[in-house]
């Protein structure tokens, strides 16, 4: 009985696949790798792909990959940022979206158990029938992105209730998983088998739960989790200030997460308030002139005073918009007033607030709108940095952009969010001609350079692991930490079943060429098509 | 060929990040009215089983397909033909794309089965007897062409009706081949005519000598016949003097508004009748005199909606017709559901076509509303069979049944 033969015994026929086209569907991967490839660390197509519907089906197959020893990849939404892919060959992937139903929605104890497979936005709807949201509203790409995804990368996310929820890690109660051994296992208070209903995650010995989280897969499948939740304050309002510069915009943020009264926090580059003030210019071209995003800054600077926009289209550094929540009005003028008067003493210039609350009713789509463009090659380096490197870290990336624009390399306007006690920041680099071998190479170069200075200079960490980040971190943490976390993985999973060779092992430093060999032909064609 | 083949989309296809936001999308957060509503999805995808909704049934999948033909000129598989042929080409996935149209996904799944077809895997079987019917009888429904001017005998009042081949008129009323062969669509045409001639509009009809718009063959990757057809139409188009064409079928509108200006040049200014019916109401040109006592829920085909942003006017129509209730679906515009029946998908995957249809007229039914508009013969059809399948008591109307009733007499 061969392999596709015995999965298919478990899952059904119409649950796998191993075609072709289908298994590249999975691997395909954009951002660092136009092509899936090249070089050892890069994806190697998978035997099949399979969708089990059940913690018992992933359970099952599990069992049976770890006797054939066959290596499992998970994959979630799949957009990959960090290069979620297989770098085993004969593996299979789990594609967990079949999981994607709420289970259970507890209003009095605030939390929803959910499948994992779900994505962020369908969550959002389902809790939105009960006047709740998720305490964690999920990444910037949530409209794709999973639950499961976004606990095996820790994520962060520019949504909103960020500056006082924290990062998803926060509010993970429980999880169940799937160990390498095929067990099924609760974490939280859902490990006494006679809980009622999931209350708490700490209690039952060492953070079970924190072991799974930004484990990339490596310890165990998820196939539900419990997440807080909190019912929709009735009231919001937003503030929008913009700063001369980057210092005091974050001296302003500082100030305010300390205090605890705002639930979004973001600041903007002045580039992009300058460019939309100006109607037109780089980001226009870049972005479309009917990028929603740009739209709605221009909207909302089109009413202003000359002297405020005459400051807003030179010299502007950054726009900070916040966000409060309270159930009655006076809650939010009271929370307002504290905000604007921090705001004021450092210097901010009031703009109209309508991004400020676009952004908290539209969360999840507000950036996804306006953060990508129509560029064919990307690449992101998203950032968690202590809260008052913002400004040192905007100013490297602006030089860094600097020294590569010669080469066609473009920088987007850095977007950030402040939490309360780090913040991300989302510098974007690019460049714009896919056919420009040179403009390519000067892109790897300043995402290289770039990464280094994060990691060196100020001591903070990309935002992913990943294939491409993990060997970064391989190279750069103690030996003690990597040795302690890869003895605990040879314990848990000795046949190495589980995302192999993933951070802790992963290893090495090299970024994948951007453009293959293979593809030169092509790109010949496609001019000589010109 | 002017007609955009797969490696003249190279751009658009190596642009696509592979998010997968084009699978589905949610609405739901606090922003949004319609909330827990999802409102963008490919409707083949949503149609499978969860357990069988492979990322291979999204605007994703199509487009990585496409990029691995080019980047590794991969041989077809017998499945991927299938998944490429099992799409409807609505745009519900381009349109959802935050790259805002410029990964144009419907093109390129066209694009793909041109290439299918050109190595000689494509198009599906049940495709090729509408490629010989449209090559031997200028339709695509293998029934002699003189099948056409059928339903001019039946027209009230006929005699308005000017055979443009003998009597000069500067717009065409084109009618297309679905309306005028089936005999349970007739009546979408005789109302048009009777609609324009009520109206006063100086216009003529091929009567019988028209040609396929060659929308089907586009849609299935044809490209070599669709081209052979939009010439001798735009050949023939130029002969007769024709400055506008006014058309009931979202196909043909499609055809002409978005297909043949690839092609060649293409003078003619199009009109779908709801637009046409709209800018004589907005001039005060045309009124509604009769009460319509319906309640109706408007459905917007994918050609005329998210293909032509074709969305106010059928609204318009709707809300000025007195006595009728019209309800929109939580889906509509933008977000309209697409009824299953386009791309090749209602010929070669009827069953699919039909499940589909299924699920849009249980959010039709939702509404409350007594009949389902549309305006497009091939959503009439995919609804009409719907209906049927499911006991529905809802009923199928074309738009112009409406505007006739409501301009009386």
């Amino acid at each position: 009985m061969s392999l596709l033969d015995k999965v298919t015994s478990i899952v059904g026929d119409k649950s796998v696949t191993d075609d072709i086209f289908e298994r590249y569907i999975y691997i395909y991967i954009y951002i660092y790798a136009k092509d899936c490839t090249v070089e050892s660390a890069m994806p190697i197509i998978p035997d099949m792909v399979v969708r089990p519907s059940s913690t018992s089906e992933v359970a099952e197959l599990v069992r049976l990959c770890n006797k054939e020893n066959v290596p499992i990849f998970m994959k979630g939404g799949g957009a990959s940022l960090s290069g979620n892919v297989p770098n085993a060959p004969g593996s299979i992937i789990f594609d967990m979206t079949a999981m994607n139903e709420v289970i259970e929605i507890g209003e009095e104890g605030n939390y929803v158990i959910t499948q994992t497979g779900i994505n962020w936005a369908k969550l959002h709807a389902e809790l939105y029938k009960v006047d709740r949201y998720p305490c964690f509203r999920g990444p910037i790409s949530g409209l794709s992105a999973t639950v499961g995804g976004s606990i095996s990368n820790a994520s962060l996310g520019y949504n909103t209730a960020m500056a006082y929820a924290g990062e998803l890690a926060n509010v993970v109660l429980g999880l169940k998983v799937v160990l390498p051994n095929g067990a099924v296992i609760w974490t939280g208070s859902l490990a006494n088998p006679y809980a009622k209903e999931p209350s708490h995650r700490y209690g039952g010995g060492p953070d079970m739960t924190g072991l799974f989280i930004g484990d990339q897969g490596v310890f165990g499948v998820k196939t539900e989790a419990v997440l807080a939740t909190r019912p929709i304050p009735p009231y919001h309002d937003g503030l929008a200030y913009a700063f001369n510069k980057l210092e005091d915009a974050d001296e302003a943020a500082i100030r305010i997460v300390r205090l605890g009264v705002c639930c979004d926090l973001v600041g903007m580059d002045g580039q992009l308030i300058r460019t939309a003030a100006s109607f037109g210019g780089a980001i226009d071209r870049v972005m479309g002139a009917e990028n929603p995003m740009i739209t709605m800054l221009k909207g909302m600077l089109e009413d202003l005073p000359a002297e405020t926009l005459k400051f807003l289209k030179k010299e502007v550094e950054s726009l900070i918009f916040c966000t409060v929540e309270g159930w009655s009005e006076k809650e939010i003028e009271a929370k307002l007033e504290v905000v604007k008067d921090i705001f004021e003493k450092v210097g901010g210039v009031a703009v109209p607030p309508d991004f400020a609350n676009h952004y908290y009713e539209n969360g999840l789509f507000t950036l996804v709108e306006g953060a990508t463009a129509g560029t064919p090659y990307l690449s992101v380096a998203c950032a968690r940095l202590p809260l008052r490197s913002n400004a040192p870290f905007t100013r490297q990336y602006t030089e860094v952009m600097k020294k590569y624009g010669k080469k066609g390399v473009m920088g987007l306007p850095t977007v950030c969010a402040y939490f309360t006690h780090f913040h991300i920041g989302i510098p974007i680099e690019m460049t714009l001609d896919q056919l420009n071998p040179e403009g390519v190479k000067g892109l790897r170069e300043a995402w290289i350079d770039h990464r280094d200075t994060l990691i060196k200079e100020f001591g903070g960490r990309q935002y992913w692991i990943g294939q491409f980040f993990g060997r970064q971190l391989v190279k750069v943490y103690t030996g003690e930490y990597i040795e302690a976390l890869r003895k605990l993985k040879d314990a848990w999973d000795p046949n190495h079943i589980l995302q192999p060779g993933y951070f802790p092992y992963s290893v090495g430093d090299e970024v994948p060429e951007l453009i293959p060999k293979r593809f030169e032909p092509i790109l010949s064609q496609k001019e000589a098509v010109k | 060929m002017s007609t955009p083949q797969l490696l003249d989309l190279y751009r658009p296809i190596s642009s696509c990040v592979a998010c997968g936001i084009c699978r589905e999308q949610w609405r739901g957060f606090m922003g949004m009215k319609e909330p827990g509503v999802m409102m963008g999805t490919c409707p083949v995808r949503q149609s499978l089983d969860n357990s069988e909704q492979f990322d291979t049934f999204s605007g994703k999948g199509r487009v990585l397909a496409a990029r691995r033909v080019l980047d590794y000129d991969e041989a077809y598989t017998p499945r991927i033909v299938e998944a490429m042929y099992k799409c409807t080409v609505c745009g519900m996935c381009k349109d959802v794309c935050m790259f805002g149209g410029f990964v144009d996904i419907p093109s390129i799944t066209e694009a793909l089965r041109h290439d299918m077809i050109k190595k000689g895997v494509g198009p599906m079987k049940d495709h090729k007897i509408l490629q010989e019917s449209i090559k031997n009888y200028d339709n695509p429904w293998v029934q002699p062409p003189e099948k056409k001017r059928d339903w001019i005998e039946k027209a009230v009042d006929k005699d308005k009706i000017k055979d443009i081949n003998e009597e000069k008129a500067d717009t065409l009323y084109f009618v297309g081949c679905t309306e005028a062969m089936y005999p349970e669509l007739q009546h979408v045409v005789i109302a048009t005519a009777d609609i324009l001639n009520k109206a006063g509009v100086d216009y003529g009809v091929l009567a019988g000598e028209e040609l396929c718009c060659g929308t089907i063959l586009k849609r299935i990757g044809d490209f070599e016949l669709f081209e052979k057809m939009a010439n001798d139409n735009i050949e023939m188009f130029e002969d007769l003097g024709i400055k506008e064409i006014i058309t009931s079928c979202a196909g043909c509108y499609k055809a002409f508004k978005d297909d043949f200006p690839l092609v060649d040049k293409f003078k003619p200014k199009v009109y779908h009748i709801v637009e046409y019916m709209d800018n004589l109401i907005q001039k005060g040109e045309l009124e509604f005199k009769r009460v319509v006592k319906k309640k109706v829920t408007y459905h917007d085909p994918c050609h005329l909606g998210r293909h032509n942003q074709v969305y106010d006017p059928p609204r318009n129509i709707l809300n000025a017709i007195s006595g009728l209730e019209f309800i929109e679906m939580p889906r509509n515009k933008q977000f309209a559901m697409c009824c299953g029946a386009g791309g090749g998908v209602k010929t070669a995957f009827p069953d699919l076509a039909t499940d589909i249809v299924l699920e849009r007229i249980k959010e039709a039914e939702g509404t409350g509303a007594e009949a389902i508009v549309s305006a497009c013969p091939f959503c009439y059809q995919n609804f009409d069979i719907g209906i049927l399948a499911s006991k529905s008591k809802m009923k199928m109307l074309d738009i112009v049944d409406l505007i006739n009733e409501a301009i009386g007499e």
